[in-house]
């Protein structure tokens, strides 16, 4: 007898993957805590991460908007506009060191600085480049718009149940006056890039697993209990490297780190897991399909694949619950007034006037 | 005198009633064709023929109407097409819930919506209405635009919102609209001044006299709204 015998088939190649067509590989992840349809679940991240809330809504989960559109609004405008893409307008979210920023101006550890990008004669949020389509007409326009953020995303870590943070990149862009930290190299999709002031930081495993750490300590000071949190790694290869490696090669070391650092927290952290998002794209045994031609954006058909994986693993218990839940502090904003009682006067107003014609 | 034909929303209920207040020998000018309530402009409510210049309303929302030159020109070829249908404020004002959200210079504890957020949301109330105006135009250039009256402070559906939101957003959708009628060469005819409280509401002196009513005026602002109808078509030539 040695531990390998009592082992289930998942732990062994032969019967778990090479037997079995790709696609009926399973068990690739079981919830390690429930997640059920009226967990009120919280999405940031890198882009992967948006997929989350999709699927989400589509299974009938209870996904955290806490900075909705309008009610009303149509839904390719709400999109066009960056809402419901996050549970708040953040924009993508790509490395721990960013969370943490962005955690501790909720919680008012920091300020976030009073710096805007000029392009075109529109002003944009270094922090959120291109969250507003074409930019805002003005800087405090601008300002006013990050303070809603900002809010809004201290709500949604502050009354979510679970946290699901998608980890994205280890290469980043620092402000050495500053301090802080961009989302995008200044230059690239707006601002000035200054070499002096602009510097360039390849995280390591240390640097990314303290700010992730840090970030999550943070959100739980702040609250009497939990949330929970889901780690994920995008598989999505990155666009380009400032590194000086090969960009394949780039890719590797950065997703290792972060695959590494994900899985060294889930491990060490209570409350704290896994989800294997990335080894579902990239593995071998995929052969690279659920890529696009590019080799880089992962299409609908692996999108799909990672989310019913995460379905399966997920306790079937409880019955499903409406898709989206704005934040508690907003929780005025309801659905659409209804109409009817002017339509009806409407109606009898015509009716009044000229008759039954209609 | 040049015929008017008034066609559009319910807004058409008070001038009707305005009519019998006419002198009259200034009443055969008008007539009237409704259409239906302006709530079924969430969607678009017509068809439009480029090749034969025809418009049928949609008949399961609103009267089944054609308006073609034919139809219209009926009434004579100076006719004038007096549409209340675009500039109405009343489902941007209902629909959205403005004591949670506000333009981001307003917005205290509301969620701040950015300029061309807004400016979205009123592209997206007022585009099915704006294009059926647009098509009617082509059919007969001689159409303009009746403004409908803003909101009453009495109206049910402010209560929680705040006035200055509210005004803010009456405003800049009347001043969007506008401008795209200008762009499409459609006049506008204005709300009669008279009607206009210093608040940029509607005086409660032309509110509707049922007053489980608080969204339409009363047959004094639809006198009021006639003689500028007719104001402005004796200024065209």
């Amino acid at each position: 007898m040695n531990p390998y015998d009592i082992l289930p088939q998942e732990a062994f190649w032969s019967p778990a993957v090479a037997k079995k067509h790709m696609l009926d590989i399973s068990g690739l992840w079981k919830a390690p805590f429930p997640i059920l349809p009226k967990t009120r679940i919280a999405t940031y991240g890198s882009c992967f991460a948006q997929h989350f809330s999709k699927a989400l809504v589509a299974r009938g989960y209870t996904w955290m908007n806490a900075e909705p559109a309008p009610s009303g609004v149509a839904e390719e405008t709400a999109r066009h506009f960056n809402y419901g893409v996050f549970s708040s307008r953040t924009g993508n979210i790509y490395t721990t060191s960013l969370l943490r920023q962005w955690v501790e101006w909720a919680m008012e550890k920091s300020v976030p600085p009073a710096i805007h990008w000029e392009k075109e004669g529109r002003i944009h949020d270094p922090f959120r480049p291109s969250i507003e389509p074409g930019g805002f007409g003005s800087v405090n326009e601008m300002i006013r718009s990050r303070q809603t953020c900002i809010a809004a995303f201290r709500d949604s870590i502050m009354q979510c149940s679970l946290l699901v943070f998608t980890l994205g990149l280890t290469e980043s862009w620092w402000d050495a006056e500053g301090g802080f930290e961009y989302p995008m190299c200044p230059g690239t999709h707006a601002g000035t890039f200054d070499a002096d002031r602009h510097v360039f930081r390849n995280q390591d495993y240390g640097f990314v697993r303290e700010n992730l750490l840090k970030a999550i300590s943070l959100i739980r000071q702040g609250r009497e209990k939990g949330p929970r949190i889901l780690l994920t790694v995008s598989p999505v290869p990155l666009t380009a490297t400032n590194s000086g490696n090969h960009v394949l090669v780039a890719t590797m070391e950065s997703k290792s780190i972060l695959r590494a650092v994900a899985g060294n927290v889930a491990a060490s952290v209570k409350g704290v897991s896994y989800f294997p998002s990335y080894e579902i794209i990239n593995s071998p045994v995929f052969r690279g399909m659920f890529f696009e031609p590019n080799l880089r954006s992962v299409n609908g058909h692996g999108v799909g694949h990672v989310m019913n994986c995460f379905f399966a693993g997920l306790d079937k218990k409880g019955a499903a619950a409406p898709g989206t839940v704005p934040a508690q502090r907003k929780s005025r904003r309801g659905d659409p007034e209804p109409a009817s009682a002017d339509d009806v006067k409407c109606d009898e107003e015509l009716l009044d006037v000229f008759g039954r014609q209609k | 005198m040049k015929p008017v034909i008034i066609t559009g929303d319910s807004h058409l209920g008070p001038i009707r009633r305005g009519l019998d207040l006419l002198p009259e020998g200034r009443r055969n000018r008008f007539v009237f064709w409704p259409l239906g309530k302006g709530a079924a402009l969430r969607r678009k409510c017509h068809a439009f023929d480029a090749a034969t210049l025809t418009l049928r309303t949609a008949s399961r929302v609103w009267v089944d109407r054609v308006f073609s030159r034919e139809t219209i020109g009926a009434m004579g070829s100076d006719t004038v097409l007096a549409v209340s249908l675009p500039l109405n404020t009343s489902r941007i004002l209902r629909d959205y819930s403005w004591e949670t959200y506000a333009p981001w210079h307003l917005a205290q504890a509301e969620f701040a919506l950015s300029d061309q957020m807004v400016e979205a949301m009123i592209d997206g109330d007022s585009i099915h209405a704006l294009n059926m105006v647009r098509n009617l135009a082509r059919i007969w250039p001689r159409t303009a635009v009746i403004e409908a009256p803003r909101f009453f402070a009495n109206a049910s559906y402010l209560s929680r919102k705040r006035l200055d939101v509210i005004r803010h957003v009456d405003a800049a959708y009347r001043d969007r609209v506008r401008t795209m009628l200008a762009e499409a060469g459609i006049d506008v005819i204005p709300q009669p001044a008279a009607t206009i409280t210093d608040k940029g509401m509607t005086a409660l002196s032309f509110d509707h006299h049922d007053p489980q009513d608080d969204h339409h005026a009363n047959e004094a602002y639809g006198k009021l709204v006639l003689e500028e109808i007719g104001a402005y078509v004796d200024r065209l030539h």
